[in-house]
């Protein structure tokens, strides 16, 4: 059985991006120009394991890479080299309300985002209901997302990613916009949800937070990881990181 | 339990495999754009054939009444209306799925969505728009005194040749678009081109005989002069051109598709 091996493992991943004035892709005339491409290494050879119903969190100051590790986790860019392998089903919520689009309904959005976190037909109707419950957004739901405040565009991502029966779930800074009792029934549900095995791996600039839900932590510092492994010491190695700068 | 590997470059195969896997949020994706249509029938009707009905109005009186441009059996205002009822739904996916990687960012920056659903959405939507139009071509035939034959029923051929070129080309564009943004400017031209290139303002027929084969490359000369047989009684066409555009349709299909595998994770680096 898959079950025996890590849920993730991430095997030497590296990532560079091509710059360009354009902001878009790189423009062809560019390319046709013989001008060189201008690189930026945003990962540096990153491995690590991860066992079910464990937490990870990384940490890092800005540019470090973090976002572009869970985004190659989350399939939304591709490795330039190196690979991740996941045994399992994913959810993603990397940026504040993600995975919600503005132009569909709440309830069509939840629809989406069932097929695409893969919830079996038969549970979809319970999943549409626990979704509605735990974002608390009422009638709301049946107007289009963009017309949300953001607090409520982030509950409702939050909610469609977590109520579907993921093994690991990737969240990017999200509990940035919700209220404080939101905030506190999110971390009910990260309680909850790892008693059932499920896992996570969090991006967050809150160590409390960290050090409170997760067993293991990497630090990311210029596209390489300066600690992998305790998330005690993990924390501990970010601090001091930052304070020698 | 499925097992998912992120690696460089993953092969077309891989692809096509992601996508049949996610192919339930593909049809919910195609149930949006049925949906955006007939929510409100009589209006979006009115909205999906104003354009081609205008249009071919338009050219009938220009290139029909004054150019006389020749149709054959077929009255040049039926001729006309059905190129240009396939011309709107192609012109539109294409011109959509041009810029697919902005449309669809947030769905694109943020879900495993394999990025080829939203394209495939866009072919779906300008289909439903084809068909209806072509059901109105029939009966403007009708109006003018074309008598429908059993040919007919070889319709849904030359529209599944249609979907293929039509999913070739507009993954081929978004893929392109997408990696080298300024190449979207060129996509305008490009269809104009495309446009004068097939044969819907103007028989195929009017192309030199020693040409034919040759412009029957461009799959959309076989597929207009089939569906002017099918739903107009036009002349029957020639079966090797015909098996010609259809080939070539196949090639649109499968080089289109690499080409938007091949380019899309360059594509996906830049939202």
């Amino acid at each position: 059985m898959l079950c025996d091996k890590p849920l993730v493992e991430v095997n030497n991943i590296s990532k560079t991006f091509l710059l360009n004035a354009l902001g878009g892709g790189r423009p062809l005339y560019q390319k046709l120009g013989g001008e060189p491409s201008k690189v930026r290494q945003a990962l540096d050879n990153i491995s690590f394991k991860l066992e079910r119903g464990e937490a990870l969190g990384i940490m890092g100051r800005n540019g470090s890479g973090k976002s572009t590790l869970l985004k190659i986790l989350a399939g939304i860019v591709d490795p330039t080299s190196g690979e991740a392998i996941i045994r399992g089903r994913i959810g993603a919520l990397l940026e504040v309300g993600s995975g919600a689009h503005p132009d569909l309904s709440g309830w069509d959005n939840m629809r989406l985002a069932a097929r695409l976190l893969g919830v079996a037909k038969a549970e979809r109707q319970e999943y549409y209901e626990r979704t509605a419950s735990f974002c608390e957004l009422g009638n709301k739901l049946s107007e289009p997302a963009r017309w949300y405040s953001s607090g409520q565009f982030a509950r409702l991502g939050f909610a469609m990613a977590a109520m579907a029966p993921t093994d690991l779930l990737l969240i990017d800074e999200a509990l940035a916009a919700g209220d404080m009792q939101f905030q506190l029934k999110c971390f009910d549900f990260f309680y909850a949800a790892k008693a059932q095995g499920r896992s996570f791996i969090f991006v967050s600039h809150s160590l409390p937070v960290l050090r409170d839900l997760c067993e293991k932590g990497i630090v990311l510092q210029g596209a390489k990881a300066l600690y992998t492994g305790d998330i005690k010491e993990a924390v501990h190695s970010y601090e001091s990181s930052v304070a020698g700068n | 339990m499925t097992e998912i590997i992120h690696h460089r470059q993953a092969n077309p195969k891989k692809r096509l495999l992601r996508l049949w896997q996610n192919r339930e949020a593909v049809q919910a994706l195609v149930s949006r754009q049925f949906k955006a249509r007939f929510e409100k029938p009589i209006i979006g009707l009115i909205w999906m054939l104003i354009q081609p009905l205008a249009l071919a109005g338009l050219f009938a009186v220009f290139f029909g009444a004054l150019v006389r441009v020749p149709s054959g059996d077929i009255p040049y205002p039926a001729f006309v209306f059905v190129g240009v009822a396939l011309w709107q739904g192609v012109q539109r996916a294409l011109s959509e799925s041009a810029s697919v990687f902005d449309s669809s960012a947030p769905l694109l920056r943020q879900t495993s969505l394999p990025r080829l659903a939203p394209v495939l959405a866009n072919i779906a939507g300008a289909a439903i728009d084809v068909v209806i139009a072509l059901f109105v071509a029939i009966f403007i035939g009708w109006l003018f005194g074309v008598k429908i034959g059993m040919q007919i029923l070889v319709t849904p051929v030359f529209l599944i040749l249609a979907l293929f070129t039509a999913t070739g080309l507009s993954a081929a564009l978004g893929g392109l678009c997408g990696a080298w943004r300024d190449l979207r400017q060129m996509v305008p031209l490009g269809l104009q081109i495309l446009m004068f290139a097939s044969p819907i303002i103007y028989p195929s027929s009017l192309i030199p005989e020693k040409f034919q084969y040759w412009y029957a490359i461009n799959p959309f000369a076989g597929i207009l002069d089939g569906l002017r047989w099918t739903l107009l009684n036009g002349s029957t066409p020639d079966p090797i051109a015909l098996s010609i555009s259809a080939a070539s349709s196949l090639v649109c299909l499968s080089v289109g598709t690499w080409i938007f595998f091949r380019l899309e994770g360059r594509a996906a680096d830049a939202l």
